[in-house]
């Protein structure tokens, strides 16, 4: 007898079982639930593609291509959504959001919600910049400035309001920093004081070469506060790292500062003018609280200040002498300005416009300091005198035009919230998880070939 | 093809094959209640893909049983199970008792890999081409496996040994010796 047959004589002496009668009716059940499965899994891996396709609403793309090349100053700048500004590194089509400052040469900056510097690349992309010690609106109420940020002419470099915080969290350096944009190297300017100095105003030489600071001053700095504040001016030779010294000012509101280092600070009322150590201070007939002075090239004035309210320009021409020009402001109109620029005998200021009717609008006016008229270069929804510090490469002013076309607005990813971005990421996430684990189970459970 | 049809058919497959199935499942576990479980699965399986696999139904049926076997010893050989009722307590009838005892026994010492190689070469009359082709696994392997499937046989149950010579299977059965 064969191994064969003792097998099959082994299996012949055990009866058959009786086949379960319900065995083709479940059969069918799982039939119907494979159908479903596939029908499921193909629709939900169709929904998948199609939404990595055309992108995810909320999320950043990987690429920052630009909106378009736009060489000089954009004829409007676009407030970043309060979402951008808040979120981490992020990217996508004309904008960013980055702790990377080298970005280039900038041709607009401003501090938007008075925490987060913005900076308009030449490109045309807008960066929104992490830049390390940039102070904001820290310093609190008590110092009357929320952080001061302004771009070099050439949009090179940023200078901003900087500190430095110690181990217990409380700063105990400050003073003000230049980030290269095109090297990404910070250079940092301790100022004197207890806990530095709070700088709130910077402006640049129009050779690049000079910084002049406005700021407060501590005599003693605690972790519950600081006391003793008073008002300094100073300036700081960037070529040869020369920090000058902190003098004593009448009062805060704006500085200029001039390629031979003579440093104007306006206040209300008053005018202080700086020189080496010589400090001068006169009567200045001018506009309550001004906010912003510009540096002046190739210009006929000396300083452009910014004003509430205001039917007129004030500014100091090129011998220090007070010029002020009504401007044609139509009737029921009212005006704040904050001066951003010259241009030959164009002064440029940002206004924020009301109506009679209740109208507002922002722009970027050219200021014929010779008539008084005015025509509008371009829509800045940023850096109005009550906020923003906006600043341009003044370099970058194209004459007669000021400003070239704007490109295309950034591609900020959808507002609003997270809800609907969460609610969309968990769906895709389990579209596609659901279509991979119903791949995975056809593919385990699928037959044999024959 | 309607439903109605199919199940017809499958019904007629069922009441003219299931016993044979279920022998060759018996071989395969060497345990009853794991031989029942195995047939129940194949045949539910067959059921469930009937369209597909309309006009073939028990060589899929059979595949089922070889592959269906395996995997469950993968995934049970953790587990160490005393059976309720060992099949050796089962009374076998009449003639060759002892000889059936031996087999039995011995072939519950193969392994589930082991006693499958041997059941398909030996009942199923597969090459070991087929054979290796069935159960997913490389030719070697085959022959390897029914070497040590043969090696145990002899070494639990010698007055086996002459049996498993008797008969070659489909190709020559060098790798049992």
């Amino acid at each position: 007898m064969t191994l064969r047959e003792d097998l099959e004589r082994l299996a012949d002496a055990v009866p058959a079982p009786p086949v379960d009668p319900t065995t083709w009716a479940r059969a069918r059940r799982a039939r119907r639930r494979d159908r479903s499965i596939v029908a499921a899994a193909a629709l939900l891996t169709i929904i998948g593609i199609g939404a990595v396709l055309v992108g995810v609403p909320g999320t950043p793309r990987a690429e920052t291509a630009s909106t378009s090349p736009v060489t000089g100053v954009p004829d409007r700048l676009r407030p970043v959504p309060p979402h951008v500004l808040e979120s981490g590194t992020a990217s996508g089509r004309g904008w960013e959001v980055t702790d990377d400052p080298a970005i280039g040469v900038g041709v607009a900056a401003w501090v938007q919600n008075a925490r987060h510097p913005v900076v308009v690349g030449v490109d045309g992309d807008y960066h929104v910049l992490r830049l390390p010690g940039f102070l904001g609106d820290l310093w609190g109420e008590a110092t009357r400035q929320d952080a001061g940020l302004t771009l070099s002419p050439s949009g090179t470099k940023v200078a901003y309001a900087w500190g430095d915080r110690g181990r217990d969290g409380v700063i105990d350096r400050s003073g003000l920093a230049v980030m290269n944009l095109e090297t990404g190297r910070l250079t940092a300017y301790a100022l004197k004081g207890a806990a530095g100095t709070a700088v709130s105003a910077i402006a640049w030489s129009p050779n690049e070469g000079l910084i002049g600071w406005e700021g407060q001053q501590f005599d003693a700095a605690t972790p519950n506060g600081l006391s003793g504040a008073r008002p300094v001016a100073g300036v700081i030779d960037y070529r040869l790292d020369d920090v000058g010294p902190s003098l004593d000012v009448a009062g805060l509101g704006a500085v200029s500062v001039d390629d031979a280092g003579t440093v104007v600070v306006a206040a209300t009322g008053r005018l202080t003018s700086i020189s080496g150590r010589q400090v001068s201070t006169r009567r200045f007939d001018g506009p309550s609280e001004p906010r912003i002075a510009a540096s002046p090239r190739n210009a006929v004035g000396w300083s452009v200040v910014g004003a509430f309210n205001t039917r007129s320009l004030d500014y100091l021409d090129q011998d220090d002498r007070r010029r002020r020009v009504p401007l044609q402001i139509p009737a029921g109109t009212d005006w704040d300005i904050a001066p951003v620029g010259w241009n030959g005998y164009d002064a440029i200021v940002a206004t924020r416009e009301y109506a009679d009717d209740g109208q507002v609008s922002s722009h970027l006016r050219a200021v014929d300091t010779r008539t008084g008229r005015t025509r509008i270069v371009g829509d800045a929804e940023v850096g109005g005198p009550t906020s923003g510090f906006l600043s341009i490469a003044t370099d970058r002013i194209v004459p007669r035009a000021i400003t070239v076309p704007a490109g295309p607005a950034p591609d900020w990813p959808a507002a609003g919230p997270g809800v609907a971005g969460l609610a969309w990421r968990v769906g895709l996430a389990l579209a596609l998880v659901s279509g991979l684990v119903a791949a995975m189970r056809r593919r385990r459970h699928r037959t044999p070939s024959l | 093809m309607q439903n109605h049809e199919a199940e017809a058919e499958y019904e007629a497959f069922v009441h003219a094959r299931s016993a044979a199935l279920f022998r060759t499942a018996f071989l395969l576990t060497g345990d009853r209640h794991l031989a029942e479980d195995l047939l129940q699965t194949a045949l539910f399986r067959t059921a469930r893909h009937w369209n597909r696999i309309h006009g073939r139904p028990e060589a899929y049926a059979r595949r089922i049983l070889y592959t269906q076997n395996i995997s469950w010893w993968r995934a049970r050989r953790h587990l160490h199970e005393q059976p309720l009722e060992p099949w050796h307590d089962r009374p076998l009838p009449s003639t060759d008792a002892d000889l059936r005892t031996d087999l039995l026994a011995a072939l519950a010492r193969l392994t589930p890999r082991q006693r499958t190689v041997l059941v398909l070469r030996h009942v199923e009359d597969l090459t070991e081409t087929q054979v290796a082709d069935v159960l997913g696994i490389r030719l070697g392997t085959v022959k390897s496996t029914a070497r040590e499937a043969a090696a145990r046989l002899r070494a639990i149950a010698p007055e086996l040994d002459p049996a498993l010579h008797t008969r070659p299977g489909p190709t020559d059965l060098e790798e049992t010796r």
